[in-house]
């Protein structure tokens, strides 16, 4: 009988174990395993563990690393380099809309002179 | 960009666990916050905003990264890697935070960005996942390796008197 018992508890450290990080909130535990904990010293010192690990893997939230002080040179190289080009690209529309509306004018001035040149003949 | 930077660049570095990318990624976040800026409507919070787009540029340099290198970054299945610390200067340290960052630096990729949003800056399952482009349920089992190795590669820290 007391063999079988150490089985047991052994079979539910072992099941806490397993469970790992769930054993930190014996409230989502199975019943029997969450009994098991509160009796066994171990299994607590294991819920403990996780607990504070927890925490302190919280606690990095409010530490704030210092960026490295060329980040931002970075950042505004790039968008200045960006605008830069959408101007630049914005200057060439501008360029090509007008040279094709040139060609345009011309061709049709070309078009309304040989036109008439043509009815004159007639 | 001057009030964030820090901010940005400490969930960059933590999440990919190099000084370098963490930089790079900073910056691709600063720009693609500045493309996006316009379409900001201010249903969350600015940083929240900010977050979501550095968590997604880490995730974009990280595939980049893996397609540029024979080996992979990491492996969910990969464990971590022992540490050479003997107990000597576990006990000699006094704070356990750098102790922390170190364990956190030799989780894979996958299992560390799951653990830094969910235990560090409380992010739900859902957005985790999201973010990701992984299943709510691999984004908990990723929690639970993550805390697992976490819990083994820190032992005797935790295990102190608090």
């Amino acid at each position: 009988m007391r063999v079988a018992g150490v089985r047991s508890v052994n079979l539910l450290c072992r099941t806490a174990r397993r469970l790992g990080p769930e054993i930190a909130n014996p409230s989502r535990l199975p019943a029997v395993v969450a009994s098991h904990v509160r009796s066994c010293l171990r299994c607590q010192a294991d819920a403990v563990r996780y607990r504070r690990l927890r925490r302190e893997l919280g606690s990095l939230a409010d530490r704030i690393e210092a960026a490295p002080p060329f980040l931002l040179t970075g950042v505004e190289q790039a968008i200045s380099a960006q605008l830069a080009s959408s101007a630049g690209s914005r200057q060439h529309a501008h360029l090509a809309a007008t040279i094709a509306g040139t060609a345009a004018a011309a061709a049709s001035a070309v078009a309304v002179a040989m036109w008439r040149r043509a009815r004159a003949a007639v | 960009m001057l009030i964030h930077q820090d901010e940005v660049f400490t969930l960059a570095r933590r999440l990919v666990g190099d000084t370098e990318l963490a930089a790079d990624v900073a910056q691709e976040a600063f720009i693609r916050a500045w493309r996006a800026l316009p379409g900001f409507r201010g249903d969350s919070q600015f940083s929240t905003w900010l977050h979501r787009i550095v968590v997604n540029a880490a995730w974009s340099m990280r595939r980049a990264q893996q397609r540029h290198r024979a080996a992979p970054l990491g492996d969910i299945n990969q464990e971590p890697v022992a540490t050479d610390r003997n107990p000597v200067d576990l006990a000699a340290a006094a704070s356990m935070r750098p102790r922390l960052l170190n364990a956190l630096a030799q989780l894979s990729s996958p299992i560390r960005a799951v653990v830094v949003l969910k235990d560090v800056y409380d992010w739900p399952h859902r957005q985790i996942a999201d973010h990701l482009g992984i299943t709510t349920t691999a984004a908990k089992v990723r929690l639970h390796r993550g805390r697992r190795q976490l819990h083994d590669l820190l032992w005797d820290e935790l295990g102190s008197a608090e």
